[in-house]
């Protein structure tokens, strides 16, 4: 018999009826689940309504789960997302630096706080507001992948349960995401800024 | 840029997720000296990878965790099967209820047969109701007559009083009424069932923790 995971623990015991097993195996995922909510839709509100409503369906269909609860929790996320995105009829260009959590405690800040170069620290920042930016202006399905795999930091296996795709359309579609974001950056003339940013660390 | 061809772009990539076999990616930079752009796209990629792995993880402004209330109208059918509503008592209910069916059957309430075998029943028993109960009965019940009336003919009666064509109509008229019994002892098997399955799910998620 082989070891169960905590996170079968947890999902057998709230199928027994613990219902704060189950909060915790919220606790545990709600940042990553809302970080892909935030980075696909652009919007802090939204992506915390649109997370809470996805670990209610999770909840819903947990006597349905077979298998790994994590991307099976984060397909169910990126499906929300693509319904709201599909439903508004839009694709959000607006800002990402309203998040007021991310000002206060963003790593990127605690990183910063630890490095005597301020100047440093801002044009990190300013490139990833740039990097979210162009992330939401590639199509639906080559951003769900290039987030999932650069930022959240999934293997392609675990990307291709979550998009329900194989792992040959998984690398095309994260082929292309890059592409297309090189471009926006070498359209924005964002390189030298990352040039100059990756030299004075190395130096 | 726009020189670069898309198989490049895919081995450049590869190359940056270190999926690349050594000799390709030998290859592959080998050609950085001649074909300077590839560097630089190589160079671009990997410092956007960087970054996006380098972006800062964020939070929510609010926990997520769900109330009570919110996972009680949450549950589905699926929690229904497993979780249902006053489980508890459905492993007795089921124990019950499988006795009350094997009750039902062993009374003789089971399915209602159909017309045509309930007749074809009838006439294949008639003859063997025509000798053997008829017969034993009149003798039982000679001594007594022959106590009254001692000529009286004892097999005559009888054979008079056992028609064998008018045999089937009673037995017809016998077999139960169309009763709405089973139905209840299937239902009640079945949700029998439900318990059984849900008390056995339990019995594993507890052997689930054990482990």
């Amino acid at each position: 018999m082989t070891a169960l995971s905590e996170d079968q623990i947890l999902v057998a015991a709230a199928l027994a009826g613990d219902n704060d097993s189950f909060n915790q195996l919220v606790e545990r995922y709600q940042n990553r689940a809302y970080g892909l909510c935030y980075r696909m839709l652009g919007d802090a509100d939204a992506a915390a309504d649109v997370a809470q409503d996805a670990f209610i369906s999770a909840y819903r269909h947990l006597p349905s789960l077979r298998g790994e609860f994590r991307p099976w929790l984060m397909r169910i996320v990126a499906n929300a997302c693509r319904d709201v995105l599909r439903s508004n009829k839009r694709h959000p260009s607006v800002s990402l630096d309203t998040n007021p959590r991310d000002e206060d405690e963003s790593p990127a800040l605690q990183i910063a706080d630890t490095k005597p170069n301020p100047e440093e620290h801002l044009m990190r920042a300013e490139l990833h507001r740039s990097i979210s930016v162009a992330l939401l202006q590639i199509p639906l399905d080559q951003r769900t992948v290039v987030i999932l795999s650069d930022i959240e930091g999934m293997s392609y296996d675990e990307i291709a349960v979550v998009t329900g795709a194989n792992i040959g359309t998984v690398k095309s579609r994260l082929n292309r995401a890059r592409v297309r974001l090189r471009e926006i950056f070498v359209a924005a003339e964002l390189f030298p800024t990352v040039r100059r940013l990756y030299a004075d660390e190395e130096s | 840029m726009s020189t670069i061809s898309h198989t490049d772009m895919n081995l450049l990539q590869a190359m940056a997720d270190n999926e690349l076999p050594a000799d390709q990616s030998a290859a592959l930079r080998a050609r950085f000296v001649t074909e300077p752009m590839l560097a630089d796209a190589f160079s671009e990629l990997a410092m956007m990878r960087a970054l996006m792995q380098d972006m800062p993880a964020v939070r929510p402004a609010r926990s997520l965790r769900l109330d009570q209330q919110t996972m009680q109208h949450a549950r589905g059918w699926r929690w229904w099967l497993i979780r249902p509503p006053g489980g508890q008592f459905l492993p007795a209910f089921g124990v019950v209820a499988c006795l009350c069916v094997a009750l039902l059957f062993g009374s003789g309430y089971g399915p209602v047969d159909a017309p045509d075998q309930v007749l074809l029943k009838g006439s294949v028993a008639a003859p063997m109701m025509a000798d053997a109960p008829l017969e034993s009965e009149n003798v039982e019940s000679a001594p007594v007559e022959s106590a009254n009336v001692e000529s009286a003919p004892v097999a005559s009666a009888p054979v008079e009083s056992a028609p064998v064509a008018d045999a089937s109509v009673p037995l017809i008229a016998q077999q139960p009424e169309p009763s709405m019994l089973p139905l209840l002892g299937v239902t009640a098997g079945l949700i029998g069932s439900i318990g059984f399955a849900r008390w056995f799910m339990r019995l594993r998620n507890i052997r689930r923790k054990a482990v």
